[in-house]
């Protein structure tokens, strides 16, 4: 039963660490705004979860996300670079990304402790 | 996926930056200096800047998801080399320097090129700022997770 209850804290924690994970890369990108030639990175997940959701592997617990290879970091070589030094990083794109990565992480630090919030009252019974 | 990794790869823009805002400082300091110790005048110094990949972490290693591409990425200053475009040539007889036709050489700087490049370095710097800041709000907010 509390295996159940943990588990959907276990799908939380994942995302928490995707977002984690985006933001090191979104930083990363900042960083080289001005590096001849680099190529901006992306974190790969929430594609991923969809997947995994639809076939229904979570619902049954035979999820994958469970270990460290789903959250993939991949180089963006098809975004359109408008300068001439070969450089893809769009900044506003990625202080606009960093916002709303901060967003999302916030609410599910929020959800994480509301869920953990529940299992509290359980146990208290009152 | 250190604790840390975001900051650092933040801090070592910051550092970049402020190298290039010292460098062109200097070529601004420097826009009619005439005299230099290779006793040509002033030439102008540009930063490269190079993508950091090296001293992955001991946990990058060991985690599956971070071997190929998540690395410590931050940005470094591989050098700092002189522009080699030749010197403009000012007609000015009453300079000290000035050869026999009264021609001056003086150094490749233009000054409005280096403030617009200071202009993208201060942006730059100000970007990493606001990374540093919501990082530090992301690791502070974890801290508050089953309170």
């Amino acid at each position: 039963m509390l295996n159940k209850l943990l588990f959907q804290n276990n799908l939380i924690e994942k995302s928490l660490d995707a977002a984690w994970v985006r933001n090191d890369i979104i930083s990363q990108n900042i960083a080289n705004v001005d590096t001849p030639g680099y190529k901006r990175k992306e974190v790969k997940f929430e594609e991923y979860l969809d997947s995994e959701m639809k076939l229904s592997r979570i619902s049954n617990g035979k999820t994958r996300l469970q270990g460290d290879g789903d959250i993939k970091v991949v180089e963006d070589h098809e975004s359109y670079s408008y300068r001439l030094d070969g450089n893809n990083v769009d900044i506003e794109r990625e202080m606009a990304q960093m916002a709303m990565n901060t967003l999302r992480y916030n609410t599910l630090i929020q959800r994480i402790s509301g869920e953990l919030n529940k299992i509290r009252t359980v146990i208290r019974g009152r | 996926m250190g604790f840390f990794s975001a900051m650092e790869s933040s801090a070592s823009a910051l550092t970049a930056q402020r190298l290039r805002m010292d460098t062109i400082s200097e070529n601004i300091a420097n826009a009619s200096t005439t005299r230099s110790e290779e006793g040509t005048p002033y030439r102008r110094k540009t930063v490269i800047f190079e993508a950091q990949n090296g001293n992955a972490p001991f946990s990058s290693y060991l985690s599956k998801a971070s071997r190929e591409l998540f690395t410590n990425g931050g940005v470094r200053v591989s050098r700092i080399v002189e522009d080699q475009t030749p010197f403009k040539s000012v007609y000015d007889p009453g300079h000290p320097d000035a050869d026999e036709n009264g021609i001056v050489e003086m150094p490749n700087v233009e000054v409005v090129t280096e403030m617009v490049n200071m202009i993208s370095a201060a942006r730059a710097y100000e970007a990493s700022v606001t990374a540093i800041n919501t990082s530090k709000s992301m690791a502070s907010k974890a801290l508050e997770i089953g309170k």
